[in-house]
């Protein structure tokens, strides 16, 4: 893991790399609460599991043509979801090739004909 | 003349993609136009081809129209689109593409903004495939 972070500022057009702190570079639960202690990173797992949370709420109530502004979810029926058991997802970042193999095992054998005709030709 | 109901149906969806900013919903609007078109024509072969080509015709002009907004898309979109103008509508975008030369520059900036990927894991799939054969 690198022992820089860089940060951007818009406002300012600047970026710098500057040393990144030993609370950022822990790999365990336990060494994070051992840095900051146990109420403070519970506070800002927590801070940061919201985030998540209301993303995953965000993307339900832009879901649909957002400038027309006709959505697909009503607020009744996203209340009316059980988000009791909710959990944040794991991103796992695919590269491109990865990402295109999975699009092309969702194809209908038409569609992956038209695919390869196109990408095989000479 | 009366314009079949289907007609009128699938040039509501046909509009509503027309207008529609959002580029997925576009091309949902315009895929469930043009599959109306033509389960309207193998329930009635023939009738109303005229309008029923006219249609196609302007809206597949009308999406290739708006290849400026495809650029850099994410390429889950893309593939979608790239279907939309190699498959069912191939024929349609085919003849516009050739009438014009600047549409034919942009279908081109269009196509390889991802059709790269697309051929390197295809052709190390087909590699991979005769190596396991050998």
């Amino acid at each position: 893991m690198s022992d820089f972070i860089i940060t951007k500022s818009n406002k300012a057009k600047r970026e710098i790399s500057t040393q990144k702190p030993k609370v950022l570079q822990v790999n365990t639960l336990k060494d994070l609460v051992d840095i900051i202690g146990e109420k403070i990173a519970v506070s800002k797992i927590q801070a940061q599991l919201t985030i998540d949370f209301r993303a995953n709420i965000r993307s339900l109530l832009e879901s649909g043509d957002i400038n027309k502004q006709e959505f697909s979810n009503s607020d009744e029926y996203i209340q009316s979801i059980d988000f009791k058991d909710w959990k944040p997802e794991t991103r796992i970042r695919k590269s491109k090739e990865e990402k295109a193999i999975e699009l092309l095992s969702k194809l209908s054998p038409e569609e992956l004909k038209i695919v390869l005709e196109r990408t095989t030709k000479t | 003349m009366v314009i079949p109901e289907e007609i009128i149906e699938s040039r509501s969806f046909l509009e509503r993609a027309d207008k529609a900013n959002d580029i997925g919903t576009k091309l949902n609007f315009l895929q469930d136009g043009f599959d109306l078109l033509d389960s309207y024509m193998d329930d009635f072969p023939g009738q109303n081809i005229n309008l029923i080509n006219n249609l196609k015709e302007t809206h597949t002009l009308s999406a290739l129209n708006q290849l400026n907004l495809l650029q850099n898309i994410e390429m889950s979109v893309w593939l979608d689109y790239f279907l939309f103008f190699n498959g069912y509508f191939k024929f349609e975008s085919d003849s516009r593409i050739q009438q014009d030369r600047d549409l034919e520059k942009r279908y081109i900036i269009f196509e390889n903004f991802w059709i790269g990927v697309f051929k390197k894991v295809i052709a190390k799939s087909i590699l991979q495939i005769k190596n396991h054969k050998e």
